[in-house]
């Protein structure tokens, strides 16, 4: 009775571990296979440029959130269709190494980090 | 009948295995062709006044060692001229890395090195050991070491000389670290263009320490098992034993598949105590074709074919981007636009044309005017991507050194894709070369501009750049300095820049020179190309920058104009 009892919980605990893994790998493959929105951003002199390649939620994004570290983060509008959004100007006085993070904010209102990079200034 | 089957089998068994022999055996069969006098004369004359040029650069180094050396003499080491002298002696060598002072326990006690971590005083130890008596031995001469990995991480070989204190006392010993792509690279330029002939040198135990393919320098001739075939043995063999000569022998030529007769001279440079070097001229220099096969892609077409590339990468997991991208059949290759792919250390993940060097740690690759191609590609990836410059080989030119221009994008923190394209149009890649004297006088210039830095302050180094009668001005050259917020303190090409804040200014690239010179400037100094509006025209020029730190916060640098 009590073997019949360990072998079930440990049947449970495999298939559940499996359960748990196959998800995870599912997660990780449609996070690969169709972003939210697929985006990159890089600097041209004082300019950051965040160019916006592809995904599932493209259509829906509304505004771009850009935030490096150390300073306060600027929101501007993607107007439909747009495949680059520059940020003039933002640069002028970055310089080291610095974590830049660019969020999505989405027509339904529900915001998204879409990358995290760390960027060499100088 | 099965019985007459078996004979017929293995008969033909026989025929496929004697036949495979033949060919294997007409494969090996390439028998080298007598080589004329006139040949080895005309290679003679092009190799002997440049070991007599080298010979005199290394006795002229060693002097400036062994005269610094009695400078220190009996000075204590927390005296400021200390720090002078050795400043000093790195500005005069300019193929020198950096000069450092060693105890006699071969700890660091002073250096010319401020990136810390390597040179960290009181805890740095020297590469080599030397006894007081091998020091006695060298007399005015200096050690001149193997080469080998030195105490800064770069690689080159060392002058050591001994120093004594005030009453006469050995004392520990003066070493300065040498650079020997600086010292040979320049040279293997002009041997190439003026006489289509290239260089390597090797030490006589067979270390190669110069090879214009640095996948080469450092191996080992005699023991390496890329160079086992039985013809280049003899051959190794015999320029080891013997001072100077002529042989041919049997390698693979550029494409590293098929065999090719090399013919070569070879002389000895001594350059110092205790070491040979034999400088071997080959002629193995295919000649540049002319005829255009394909159509060079635009920048756009370059930069669109990468971003491809990066969303494949971004939607697929690192090992099926890789290996799509090491496809030779696949989609990342377009005419002479394939994708490569690196770790931010420099590994190679992915070469289509060269799975070989898949794995191979490229970090110290130099082109032929010192630009550390990887690093400042990693550099350039590290702000988010774009266009970066260097020379390499064009397989389509029999692999001629040209100008490319790459456009590279980071995947994420720790690897970064790229392509490139082969520019015709920059002077680079129409035979035109910056002689090895010029870059020496960039270096010199750099250097000296850290020195008066030193002695007169910054303030008076600004002065001098702007005043185009200074000492510091040397022909054709423009130095300029700019603080660690692109404040252009002075800039000998464009005065009116000075003071204001050029990490803005973009070329037609959207590269920044600036942001570029400083991170360059940051990582300890180097070479690197840009393209800038040359006044009065002001049209876009490309210019070869060499920049070193004067301060944590101050950078001196200076340009010439390639064309």
């Amino acid at each position: 009775m009590a073997i019949s009892l360990v072998i079930t919980v440990i049947l449970i605990l495999v298939a559940s571990l499996g359960g748990l893994l196959f998800g995870a790998s599912i997660i990780f493959d449609q996070s690969l296979n169709d972003p939210d929105v697929l985006v990159h951003p890089a600097i041209s002199g004082n300019d950051m440029i965040i160019t916006i390649y592809e995904g599932g939620r493209v259509t829906e994004l509304a505004q771009i959130s850009l935030e490096i570290e150390g300073y306060a983060p600027v929101v501007q509008n993607v107007p439909g269709g747009a495949t680059e959004i520059v940020y003039v100007g933002i640069a002028s006085q970055v310089t080291g190494t610095r974590a830049v993070g660019v969020r999505g904010i989405f027509t339904d209102g529900s915001m998204k980090i879409l990358k995290i990079i760390d960027f060499k200034f100088t | 009948m099965i019985r007459y089957l078996k004979i017929v089998i293995t008969g033909l068994l026989l025929v496929l295995i004697c036949t495979s022999g033949c060919i294997i055996f007409a494969e090996n069969s390439t028998e080298l062709k007598p080589v004329s006098a006139e040949q080895i004369n005309r290679m003679d004359a092009a190799l002997y006044p440049l070991t007599y040029l080298i010979t005199k650069d290394m006795e002229h180094a060693c002097s400036l060692v062994g005269k610094t050396a009695r400078e220190l003499d009996g000075v204590p080491t927390d005296d400021p001229a200390v720090e002078l002298a050795l400043m000093k002696l790195r500005r005069d060598i300019p193929f020198s890395f950096e000069a450092g002072l060693f105890d006699k326990n071969d700890t660091l006690i002073a250096s010319t090195e401020d990136r810390g971590k390597t040179m960290e005083i009181g805890v740095g130890k020297a590469t080599h050991h030397y006894t007081e008596e091998e020091l006695k031995a060298a007399g005015p001469a200096c050690i001149v070491s193997g080469y080998s990995t030195l105490f800064h991480g770069d690689k080159g070989f060392t002058f050591t000389t001994a120093v004594y204190d005030a009453q006469g006392n050995y004392n520990g010993t003066l070493r300065v670290g040498i650079d020997t792509w600086s010292l040979f690279s320049g040279i293997n330029q002009f041997l190439r263009n003026e006489y289509g002939y290239t260089l390597w040198v090797t030490q006589n135990d067979g270390v190669v320490i110069y090879d214009q393919d640095t996948t080469e320098i450092g191996r080992n001739l005699i023991t390496d098992e890329l160079y086992q075939t039985s013809s280049l043995q003899d051959t190794v063999q015999t320029i080891c034993e013997d001072q100077s000569g002529n042989a041919s022998y049997l390698f693979y030529d550029v494409t590293w598949v098929d065999l090719s007769q090399i013919n070569v001279v070879w002389d000895t440079v001594y350059p110092g105590y205790g070491m040979e070097w034999r400088i071997v001229l080959t002629d193995n220099v295919p000649a540049k074709t002319e005829t255009e096969t394909t159509t060079t892609p635009t920048t756009e077409e370059l930069k669109s074919f990468v971003e491809k590339a990066y969303v494949y990468a971004q939607t697929h997991t690192k090992e099926e981007a890789l290996h799509a991208f090491n496809d030779k059949n696949g989609e990342f290759i377009n005419g002479e636009l394939y994708i490569f792919a690196y770790s931010m250390e420099g590994d190679v993940l992915s070469i289509p044309y060269q799975p070989g060097l898949i794995g191979v740690n490229r970090w110290i690759r130099e082109d032929p005017n010192g630009i550390k191609i990887q690093q400042r590609m990693i550099a350039r990836a590290q702000q988010g991507g774009g266009y970066v410059n260097y020379m390499t080989a064009n397989p389509e030119h029999q692999y001629a050194q040209e100008f490319k221009l790459s456009y590279v994008m980071p995947v994420d923190d720790t690897w970064f894709i790229g392509a490139g394209i082969y520019v015709q149009e920059n002077p680079l890649s129409q035979n035109h070369y910056v002689t090895w004297t010029k870059r020496q006088d960039l270096t010199y210039q750099v250097r000296n501009m850290q020195y008066l830095a030193k002695t007169e302050g910054i303030p008076a180094v600004v002065a001098m750049i702007n005043d185009p009668s200074s000492d510091l001005q040397i022909e054709g050259l423009y130095p300029f300095s700019v603080t660690e917020n692109g404040i252009h303190l002075a800039d000998a090409l464009n005065p009116e820049l000075a003071g204001t804040n050029q990490l803005g200014m973009t070329n037609s690239l959207g590269m920044s020179i600036v942001r570029e010179v400083i991170s360059l400037a940051q990582a300890g100094g180097g070479w690197m190309y840009g393209l800038l509006e040359i006044p009065p025209a002001n049209e876009e020029q490309y210019v070869l920058i060499y920049v070193e730190p004067i301060d944590a916060a101050t950078y001196a640098g200076s340009l010439i104009i390639l064309g």
